[in-house]
């Protein structure tokens, strides 16, 4: 008889914050593994578990994480439009060094951080030609 | 098999010697030893039963290697620049579509081919000395607008230099119109005019330049005719001047908005700059059509075209009268007859000697050098066309060869856990 499967799981594992607009300053660079991907309602997203941990303010209280979210904001996507990487998948090695913030021409926009994105995959055993 | 050949690499990773260190913990690496055991036959597998010994190491290069690690990189600037070309494109294909179905076929094709095509220049020795790009001059191309902009805008910023004037953007609106004609806009044109003469503006106003434009408004499904003015006035301009400016216009053309915006960009405090606004400015003396909104649109590109041909979309006024006159001769003048230009006989002719050769040249017959000059390409097929003989190429393809096995090796060199063999050459010009 095979054996009943069990699968368990805590919130506090999974949950990563965004590293929001508010944390890029120019020269700030995270460099990580994507863990997951997720589909949010600005385009998809990614979980990276960071080689260095960063110090994020989450409520009053600055705490340090090594599980973040990118993926939300339109520099990051255009960086990765340029690097030709339609998408991310897990085990890909990123970097993501922000170039320098530019303002917002329109009110009630928010300034958007440039990115210089690098990402690192490990080839499928597909890529080979035969 | 030849290592060089079953090393295949996707077309967006780099050069081997590029290729970044691996970014896992060594143990995580896929493993090269575990790959060519397995392709060296050595390993024990299920059919032992569980006694697999370990495979001595063989040395296997040349039939398997692992594949490189791709690499992606890419900044957010490039991928705007990238993101704005598509757009463009997308545009003027729109815009060339509907120009051919709405019977301006020779426009379309002009749009398509703008800066693709060159005129030849045949200096007195007979060759082609220098190539001049053919423009389509339509009122929507980005890179004509950018063109004739370019010059004008410095003109005009030449002139905003008096110190006892300021200088100032008005944008001056009509009711919209469901319909584009040539007389209403006519019309838009002469109650500025209209305003122009009255007494309010005349007393403040010394100079001025205006563009007239057009934007369409697809929800509402109509045409929204507007004026973009620089105009130059007294340092100290009273705060009252707009509303009475908004009375005379709106007793002209019944509309009443007016807006009134510095020509000077503001610091953090508030307080204004003394360097003029230049996103102001290149928004009066832009040229550009904004037609995105009706480019697939064919009866609505005819029906802009109709109504603004012959229509001067750009008017200098008062003190600033003649700016647009000289800015377009500036820019024919910007070739000047005594240049001297080296032809590919080695000479030199002025430019003035030159005359236009017979057909265009497309862009892919040409090369763009360092140096931003164009040149048309060498042509190979002609040179092998007149020699009997096949080119004399042998004790260079051998060179070539010796070069590129050195530079293997020395990548080889590079991968960690491989052994490199013996330098033979047969094997490495087999691999080639």
């Amino acid at each position: 008889m095979p054996r009943d499967q069990v699968f368990q799981g805590r919130t506090e594992d999974a949950e990563a914050p965004f590293l929001d607009a508010g944390f890029w300053k120019e020269g700030v660079k995270v460099t990580g593994l994507v863990e997951r991907s997720w589909e949010s309602e600005n385009g998809e997203c990614y979980v990276l578990t960071l080689s260095d941990s960063v110090t994020l303010k989450i409520g009053d209280a600055e705490t340090e994480v090594e599980t973040i979210s990118i993926g939300n904001m339109t520099g990051f996507r255009m960086a990765m439009d340029a690097a030709k990487c339609k998408k991310l998948v897990p085990g890909d090695y990123v970097t993501l060094e922000c170039t320098g913030i530019k303002k917002a021409t329109k009110p009630g926009h928010s300034p958007r951080p440039n990115f210089d994105v690098k990402v690192i995959r490990k080839p499928q055993e597909d890529d080979a030609p035969y | 098999m030849n290592n060089r050949i079953w090393n295949w690499q996707a077309p967006c990773s780099p050069p081997r010697s590029k290729l970044a260190p691996s970014p896992l913990p060594r143990a995580e690496r896929p493993s090269q030893n575990r790959i060519l055991n397995s392709r060296a036959g050595e390993g024990g597998g299920r059919g032992e039963g569980g006694a697999a010994r370990s495979a001595a190491y063989v040395h296997t290069i040349g039939t398997s290697s692992p594949l490189p690690w791709l690499v992606f990189e890419g900044t957010t600037d490039k991928g705007f620049e990238m993101s704005r070309n598509r757009k463009r494109k997308k545009l003027i294909c729109d815009l060339a579509h509907s120009l051919s179905e709405s019977g301006h076929t020779k426009q379309a094709w002009s749009l398509l081919g703008c800066g693709h095509w060159f005129q030849k220049q045949i200096g007195p020795c007979g060759s082609v000395t220098a190539l001049k790009p053919m423009h389509c001059d339509s009122m929507f191309c980005p890179e004509c607008s950018n063109r004739r902009s370019v010059p004008l805008q410095q003109k005009i910023l030449a002139r905003c230099n008096k110190p006892e004037k300021s200088y100032w953007l008005l944008t001056v609106t009509v009711p919209n119109t469901p319909a584009l004609t040539k007389e209403f806009l006519q019309g838009v044109v002469a109650s500025f005019a209209g305003l122009r003469d009255s007494a309010v503006w005349s007393d403040m106003v010394s100079g001025g330049f205006y563009s007239l434009e057009a934007t369409r408004n697809d929800e509402r499904a109509d045409w929204h005719p507007h004026l973009h003015v620089l105009i130059e006035v007294p340092k100290k301009l009273p705060m009252d001047w707009v509303h009475k400016v908004k009375a005379a216009w709106k007793a002209l053309t019944g509309a009443e908005y007016i807006h009134l915006d510095s020509l000077y960009g503001m610091t953090k405090d508030g307080k204004r700059k003394r360097k003029i606004n230049l996103r102001g400015l290149r928004e009066v003396v832009k040229y550009v059509t904004k037609s995105a909104a009706f480019a697939a649109s064919p009866s609505l590109v005819d029906e802009f075209l109709t109504a603004f041909k012959n229509v001067r979309r750009i008017q200098a006024f008062g003190s600033f009268f003649g700016a647009v006159e000289e800015s377009e001769k500036s820019e024919e003048e910007k070739e000047k007859p005594d240049d001297l230009l080296q032809c590919v006989c080695g000479a030199f002719h002025r430019r003035s000697e030159l005359k236009f050769g017979f057909g265009a040249v497309h862009e892919s017959e040409t090369v763009l050098l360092a140096d931003g000059r164009r040149q048309m390409q060498f042509d190979y097929g002609g040179l092998i066309g007149s020699v009997s003989e096949s080119p004399p190429g042998v004790p260079v393809l051998e060179l070539e060869i010796q070069d590129v096995s050195i530079e293997i090796q020395w990548e080889l060199s590079l991968l960690p856990s491989v052994v490199l063999p013996e330098s033979n050459p047969n094997q490495t010009a087999l691999a080639l």
